[in-house]
């Protein structure tokens, strides 16, 4: 019972009410634009982006402006750029993302060496503070979240079909420039409304890590390609089946090419029957490979 | 199989095309003209502009000069080349045929009519009772159609397929011919491209012969001919009359110890 109390007391100070509404909300907002991210291997854009719009800090405050309109305009261009180069140049998405972040983060040092620091340490950047955050900061991410639920729930659709497939997504109609654009967009402002909360490290990972377990837990992904190989052999077999119906290979001659077959024989552990010498081979546990020299038997 | 005569009205056509990647050119001064109804086969070597001519005609790479006319409001389907997928995507079969029904506000989730549309779309192409497989869990005449089935979902009238029988064996390949055949039959236009000249092109009634320009243009019986086959795919190739049909086969003066002999 007192336990109870004294877990609830916290409860009672508004920054740490503030706290829990901003840590619970940035989880959930990173988790659900991590995904995408992850999905079109951006993986590494959180962690870019958010040096990156420490490069708009020290520019808006050289500048004078507000800071976060800034920074916030900073990420947002970065994050364009990043995308537009993806899109036009053979260059990987992670190679483009090194070049463009690195370049904004080692500006913004420049600056704030020459002209010194505008305001906020770069502790506070690095490491964010969740029980610092102001009510600005609460509406702020709220905002977003808003925002976000918005693109992905209309949007959801043209999202997953240019994250999947770009190319037919554009020739059936989407505007696949506008979805990236909305995308990349939705991606900095996440990454500056969550800033002050977590820092630039956190980001990166609630980014990631969540995205990461989604895809691994999810019933649709098997993380061993393993029916796809079977099936390779199996097409490579049925070819062959046209061209040597007999079978002439025995198991001790490796030098003989691969014309083998399990012709109409199933195992339970090995349905797709695949080739003796070609592409399934190495691939085969112990159990298959014995099973394999009964069906030889059998075949002939 | 050829197209209903009398009034054939163009839907796509390409005057002039050249196409640059910003480059050598990779198609020049092509012209082609879809009409509604026609299937039409596109062969050609590897590296020959064939996807490249598939994406001029869908509309997706800019060209460098001539044009292409699309029929105003032609709603278009692309089955691309298998190699081109991401098939650890984590997506069920009737999710990637829902997805392609993108525009204008939808839910995002698959509405209870759209279900049931997926299902007749997969019934008619043969995929019944794989709707909530993941795709790669299928094999590979079955993955083409979940593609097939995703460019008819969106009521398309001219489906591309890049490559559909690339890696398919003999059963598998006359399964998707007849099935583009049966498809073409009920008034929708096909465009392919193809490797496998005896396999696919011969039973098509029209084939356009590609290497950077078009060779030839037309049926089969004027187009697998010896002279523009070398010229397309630039070696001797023969052409065998069989049961009515064209076989294309390379020539027998070509032999293993002949490319040995020229390469030492
Ligand atoms: N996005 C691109 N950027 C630059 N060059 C490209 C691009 N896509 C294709 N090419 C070049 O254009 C040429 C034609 O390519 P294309 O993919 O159209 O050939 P293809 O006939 O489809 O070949 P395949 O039969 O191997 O599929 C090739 O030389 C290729 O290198
Ligand atoms: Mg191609």
């Amino acid at each position: 019972m007192m336990l109870a109390a004294d877990l609830f007391k916290p409860f009672e100070f508004e920054f740490f009410r503030n706290g829990v509404i901003v840590a619970t909300l940035a989880g959930a907002l990173c988790g659900v634009v991590g995904c995408y991210v992850v999905l079109r291997n951006m993986s590494y854009i959180g962690h870019g982006l958010s040096h990156a719009i420490f490069g708009g800090y020290a520019v808006a405050g050289l500048i004078g402006i507000n800071l976060f309109l800034g920074a916030g305009a900073w990420g947002v261009i970065t994050a364009l750029a990043i995308g537009g180069i993806v899109r036009r140049r053979p260059i990987g998405s992670d190679a483009a993302i090194g070049v463009v972040t690195t370049a904004s983060f080692a500006l913004g040092l420049a600056l704030v060496q020459l002209y010194g620091s505008p305001g906020q340490n770069a502790d506070a950047l690095l490491f964010g503070n969740v029980l610092g955050v102001t009510f600005a900061d609460v509406w702020l991410i709220v905002a977003v979240s808003i925002g976000a639920a918005l693109f992905i729930g209309f949007g959801y659709r043209q999202l997953l079909f240019t994250t999947f497939d770009t190319e037919v997504a554009k020739a059936t109609g989407v505007r696949t420039g506008l979805v990236d654009g909305l995308l990349m967009v939705l991606l900095s402002a996440t990454v500056l409304a969550t800033m002050n909360v977590m820092g630039v490290t956190l980001i990166a990972a609630n980014l990631v890590v969540p995205a990461v377990v989604a895809r691994m837990l999810t019933a649709h992904h098997r993380p061993v390609p393993r029916r796809r190989r079977d099936r390779r052999g199996q097409r490579f077999c049925r070819h062959e089946r046209e061209l040597s119906p007999r079978c002439r290979v025995r198991p001790d001659d490796r030098s003989h090419s691969c014309d083998f077959l399990h012709r109409g024989v199933r195992c339970r552990w090995f349905v797709p029957s695949p080739c003796w010498h070609c592409c399934a081979r190495p691939l085969m546990t112990r159990h298959m490979r014995m099973r394999r020299l009964d069906t030889l038997a059998t075949c002939g | 199989m050829i197209s209903q005569s009398g009034a054939t009205s163009k839907v796509i056509s390409a005057e002039n095309v050249t196409v640059d990647y910003g480059a050598e050119p990779v198609l020049i001064d092509v012209d082609l003209d879809v009409t509604d109804g026609e299937l039409i086969g596109i062969v050609g070597p590897s590296g020959s502009g064939k996807s490249t001519l598939l994406k001029v005609l869908l509309g997706t790479v800019p060209v460098r000069a001539g044009k292409v006319d699309r029929r105003p409001g032609l709603a278009v389907g692309l089955v691309p080349q298998v190699e081109h997928i991401d098939w650890s995507f984590p997506v069920t079969v009737a999710e990637c045929v829902g997805m392609a029904r993108a525009r204008g506000l939808r839910t995002p989730w698959i509405t209870k009519a759209e279900r049931a549309e997926i299902h007749a779309v997969l019934d008619r192409l043969g995929l019944n009772g794989l709707a909530n497989r993941h795709i790669r869990d299928l094999s590979g005449g079955q993955q083409q159609r979940v593609f097939l089935a995703r460019a008819l979902f969106t009521k398309a009238e001219v489906i591309f397929l890049d490559e559909p029988t690339s890696g398919l064996d003999v059963k598998t390949r006359h399964e998707v011919l007849h099935l583009l055949d049966d498809l073409n039959r009920q008034g929708l236009t096909i465009v392919l491209t193809t490797h496998d000249l005896n396999g696919i092109a011969a039973h098509l009634p029209k084939i356009v012969c590609l290497n950077t320009r078009v060779i030839g243009a037309g049926p089969p019986e004027d187009v697998l001919v010896p002279d523009v086959l070398e010229r397309t795919y630039g070696s001797p190739m023969h052409v065998l009359e069989h049961g009515g049909m064209r076989v294309v086969v390379d020539s027998p003066l070509f032999s293993v110890d002949d490319i040995g002999k020229a390469s030492a």
